[in-house]
């Protein structure tokens, strides 16, 4: 019971890092990104093949994952972030799916298969094999995440990218380089969703690209959505919730004859219905304040312009 | 200091602004009067670089602008106050000053830049800490024009500073314009109010289908029977006068 709990707070941990860096993208300066899970990949995937066949030590590993998920966020930031909206969302859901087909079909990466034997974190010779030790290791880093965001949003990139967020054109004539911050944006989240990957990678010992396809990408959005776009606190409560409630309904479901077997599905079903809920309920999420102004919202993040 | 020659701009097939030459020299205040989609807007994205010029030249300072990114351009010293205010609703007034800063680099420059200019506008002092959405429209106004200011500009171009504003506020947003000007501030101003925007400029220009079809100074622009009858209105008081 004890190690399915640290079990928890760990997945608990990467949730958390993959929500605020997802956060950054969109809560901070405004952009779509349907695929952010690619990142997440991109990350587990150079650390794995770092660690695994040129055995690098992890502290490195780690750290060219995070830049190396940085770049490729870069790349695909530098041509696509003139699209708006739905097209961004658009090339992102794309670009996420395009990336698991092609990790699928490298046999470098294992393919189908998957990559396999990828060994637990060392940092200074001490292995963090056990599951207290890797928790010290996410927990650290989670840390190191928030403090990392509350920095960023109080410092003249965050002001630049809330002036992005909130109106594009305004933001120009203000002296602010759009497409370089919104690039700025993209790096930045895109190099902590590699950290999640480097450390997922490293906890579960095996990776194979259907991790990081489209319904995680969901999954970190709900997460962001619930807590409230932009809210720091916010994303760590919707990690939180989010990875807790399927093992919770996991329970209940058990608890209730019948059910599990009828609807394996019953997760995915409960998920979507908080959701639904949530954009009723409390559109600005869990922690979202209302603000005055524009209210960025699920609604508007889709171009759903609320009815007055 | 400005210098417009022959611009043209379009908005995909349609084209906008149809040949426009402008000058504005250090200290002036350069008003364009026209009605609603003359054109007026357009040829201020212009020269802020948000919408690509298709033709002609612009020079600030004897430099060329045209081809430059929005965020050089005010680098180079023009700032631009857009229609309808603009405010950042969810940042502090504070942080929409720092944002008119953006360009700037010196941090105790921008600090006393803030402190003059909360003596000029009471209302930054007294809202700082609250969020641009909740001041009112004038107010809003206020912050947009110090806004501008916060960049240090050469030129400020602003765009019909009075719309939808109380008459009462209309008047303050003037008066501030002629403080500027008594500051030696250089300002490009386009309105609908006509009468106002004569009232404080030099020279003006009026614009029509996107071209400008009149151009002289202050008193003559007023004593014109054309002027007179399509944008003063005979014998009709505008407010902010």
């Amino acid at each position: 019971m004890f190690a399915y709990l640290l079990h928890i707070l760990i997945i608990m941990a990467i949730y958390t890092i993959l929500t605020l860096s997802l956060n950054l993208i969109i809560g901070f300066s405004g952009q779509v990104s349907l695929g952010h899970a690619a990142f997440y990949g991109i990350g587990a995937y150079i650390s794995s093949i770092l660690v695994v066949n040129f055995g690098a030590p992890y502290g490195v590993a780690l750290v060219t994952a995070a830049a190396g998920a940085g770049i490729f966020g870069i790349l695909l930031g530098i041509p696509t972030l003139r699209l708006k909206d739905d097209y961004l969302a658009i090339v992102t859901l794309g670009f996420g799916l395009i990336l698991v087909v092609v990790a699928l079909n490298i046999d470098y990466l294992g393919g189908t298969d998957g990559f396999m034997g990828i060994p637990s974190p060392v940092f200074f010779g001490v292995k963090f094999a056990s599951k207290t030790r890797f928790l010290i290791v996410s927990v650290l880093l989670v840390i190191v995440t928030i403090l990392f965001m509350y920095r960023i949003k109080a410092s003249r990139i965050g002001r630049a990218f809330s002036a992005i967020r909130d109106d594009e054109t305004v933001a120009q004539v203000m002296g602010v380089n759009t497409t370089k911050y919104k690039v700025t944006a993209f790096g930045i989240g895109s190099a902590f969703a590699g950290i999640a990957g480097s450390l997922y990678s490293s906890y579960v010992h095996f990776i194979d690209p259907h991790t990081f396809s489209l319904p995680t990408s969901i999954l970190i959005l709900c997460m962001v959505v619930l807590g409230g776009i932009g809210n720091i606190a916010g994303s760590i409560v919707g990690a939180g919730i989010l990875t807790f409630l399927p093992e919770l309904l996991r329970v209940v479901i058990k608890g209730i004859p019948g059910i599990s077997d009828k609807f394996p599905d019953f997760q995915t079903l409960a998920y979507g219905l908080l959701l639904v809920l949530i954009i009723i309920i409390r559109p600005q999420g869990l922690l979202g304040r209302s603000k005055s102004g524009r209210k960025f919202t699920l609604r508007s993040l889709f171009g759903i312009k609320n009815r007055a | 200091m400005l210098r417009i020659r022959n611009l043209h701009t379009s908005y995909g097939n349609v084209h906008v602004i149809k040949g426009v030459s402008l000058h504005i020299k250090a200290g002036e205040i350069v008003t364009i009067i026209g009605a609603n989609g003359a054109g007026k807007s357009t040829l201020l994205k212009t020269i802020s670089g948000l919408i690509p010029a298709t033709g002609g030249e612009i020079d600030f300072d004897n430099r060329p602008v045209i081809g430059l990114s929005a965020d050089r351009i005010v680098r180079m010293g023009i700032s631009h106050i857009p229609e309808g205010r603009r405010i950042f609703a969810q940042l502090s007034v504070g942080d929409n000053l720092e944002l008119g800063a953006f360009s700037r680099s010196n941090r105790e420059s921008v600090i006393e830049d803030i402190d003059r200019l909360s003596t000029l506008f009471p209302i930054i002092k007294k809202r700082y800490h609250q969020k641009g959405g909740t001041l009112s429209g004038g107010e809003q106004q206020m912050l947009a024009i110090a806004r501008a200011l916060m960049s240090s500009p050469k030129l400020i171009m602003m765009d019909e500073p009075s719309m939808g504003l109380a008459p009462k506020m209309v008047h303050q947003v003037f008066r501030i314009i002629k403080d500027l000007k008594e500051m030696g501030t250089t300002i490009l101003l386009i309105e609908q109010n006509a009468r106002a925007a004569l009232s404080v400029a030099d020279r003006g220009y009026v614009m029509e289908m996107g071209k400008f079809i009149l151009d002289g100074e202050r008193l003559s622009l007023m004593n014109n029977s054309e002027v007179k009858r399509a944008y003063l209105g005979k014998g009709y008081k505008e407010v902010g006068e």
